[in-house]
């Protein structure tokens, strides 16, 4: 039997008790059967993530669907407290800005670099391991920049994510809030984390209406901060 | 369980899927009301379940099953029901048994797998997405669904399993390809 053929009974629990027993040999003894045994067994990961994701955006629509009716009436609701909201006093605004403050700086950590892993080889750096090397040390102002003209030149979205970050932790909640909606727009693997950072911005902004948005799509796509946004969420009722 | 279900679940045809989530989406609210949740807390409980229940399909977990679909989905909804009471109500001692009412619904043991995948697995699913609509059908058949190639010609316009074969090592080397630039 081919080797290619062993590995993909093996992905699919197929092998018998004799194939088993060649492929543990293999996996044992041969450095580039092992490499490939790996490389597919990391490709069903992520082909099995994008198909759960896919599959639940078809649940989480179907659902939309038949809720709809309540949204509308949500909605006119809204707009009431809003116009109530208004009509509050300037001592209750002032505590309600100090408290969407308070749980930006206590649930906002700028999201780790999965993109460009840190070595420190000595060998001359490029300008992606520099940016990245900047955020990670927290010179945030210098990210910015080099997230911004790596963008340009490279288009990877990855990099609007990061910026918004940047931003975020320098508290220009402003200028990551329109990053962050176009990195939505994209099909990075980052994107199921953005929901979270775009509430994040809106908590900084203080506006309540799209943070509570924004966290009910992070309990919709139920990948990242989940427990997280149901806690901030109950903050707000 | 029909076997009929567990292939609608296997093949997540949107139009069939529907089909299946609304026929038992308003016994659910019915059943669920009487654990005193409110119309938020059932919707994403519904909808968990029901993503948990395709798990099940794909795992092979549904093929010995007994019960009936409607039966076991509402196994897992029990499951998570009483999962975020018994949550909600972490002060104060928690005993299932004053939830349980008088339905024959066994709970259905629900793990969830929230983890996240590592960095050569993002990447790899960052370039999985810019391979053509083709490869990603084939690869997803294969590696998520857990179709063999002869299973895939059954379910596809491929004509015979050496197309498949050779579509699929296409595809992974043009990945492998996309991964070394």
């Amino acid at each position: 039997m081919k080797k290619e053929d062993l590995i993909d009974k093996y992905l699919q629990h197929r092998l018998t008790s004799v194939e088993k027993l060649k492929f543990e040999e293999l996996f044992k003894n041969d450095i580039d059967f092992k490499k490939e045994v790996t490389f597919h067994i990391n490709l069903k990961k992520a082909v099995k993530n994008d198909d759960d994701k896919v599959f639940r955006n078809l649940i989480s629509n179907l659902e939309l669907k038949v809720r709809k009716p309540k949204h509308l009436y949500t909605k006119w609701l809204a707009a009431a407290s809003i116009i109530l909201l208004l009509g509050l006093t300037y001592f209750l605004t002032l505590e309600k800005k100090a408290s969407t403050q308070e749980l930006f700086a206590s649930y906002f950590e700028p999201y780790r670099n999965v993109i460009q892993p840190l070595e420190r080889n000595g060998n001359q750096q490029n300008e992606k391991e520099i940016a990245f090397m900047a955020y990670d040390h927290g010179e945030y102002e210098k990210a910015i920049l080099l997230f911004s003209k790596l963008h340009t030149t490279t288009k990877e979205p990855y990099y609007l994510f990061y910026k918004a970050n940047a931003l975020l932790k320098l508290e220009r909640a402003k200028e990551a809030v329109p990053l962050l909606l176009e990195h939505l727009k994209t099909k990075d693997t980052l994107t199921e984390k953005s929901h979270w950072y775009l509430a994040m911005a809106y908590l900084k902004l203080d506006d309540k209406i799209n943070a509570k948005l924004s966290l009910k799509k992070v309990l919709i796509e139920g990948k990242y901060k989940t427990k997280e946004a149901k806690k901030l969420l109950k903050r707000f009722k | 369980m029909k076997k009929e279900h567990i292939k609608v679940l296997l093949n997540s045809n949107s139009k069939e899927i529907s089909n299946l989530y609304y026929e038992n989406r308003d016994a659910f609210f019915n059943f669920g009301k009487k654990y005193g949740l409110d119309y938020d807390d059932l919707s994403d409980i519904y909808q968990e379940a029901f993503i948990a229940l395709r798990k099940h399909a794909l795992t092979g977990k549904l093929n010995s099953v007994k019960s009936s679909l409607k039966t076991y989905l509402f196994g897992i909804c029990k499951f998570m029901i009483f999962d975020l009471l018994k949550e909600r109500s972490k002060n104060a001692s928690y005993d299932p048994s004053i939830h349980v009412k008088h339905d024959i619904i066994e709970p259905v043991f629900f793990e969830s797998d929230n983890k996240v995948l590592t960095i050569e697995q993002q990447l790899l699913k960052t370039h999985f997405k810019k391979l053509g609509k083709k490869c990603q059908i084939v690869l997803t058949l294969f590696y998520s669904r857990g179709l063999t190639i002869d299973e895939i010609v059954e379910h596809t316009d491929y004509t015979n399993s050496g197309v498949v074969r050779s579509q699929k090592s296409r595809c992974l080397k043009r990945l492998k390809e996309m991964i070394k630039s």
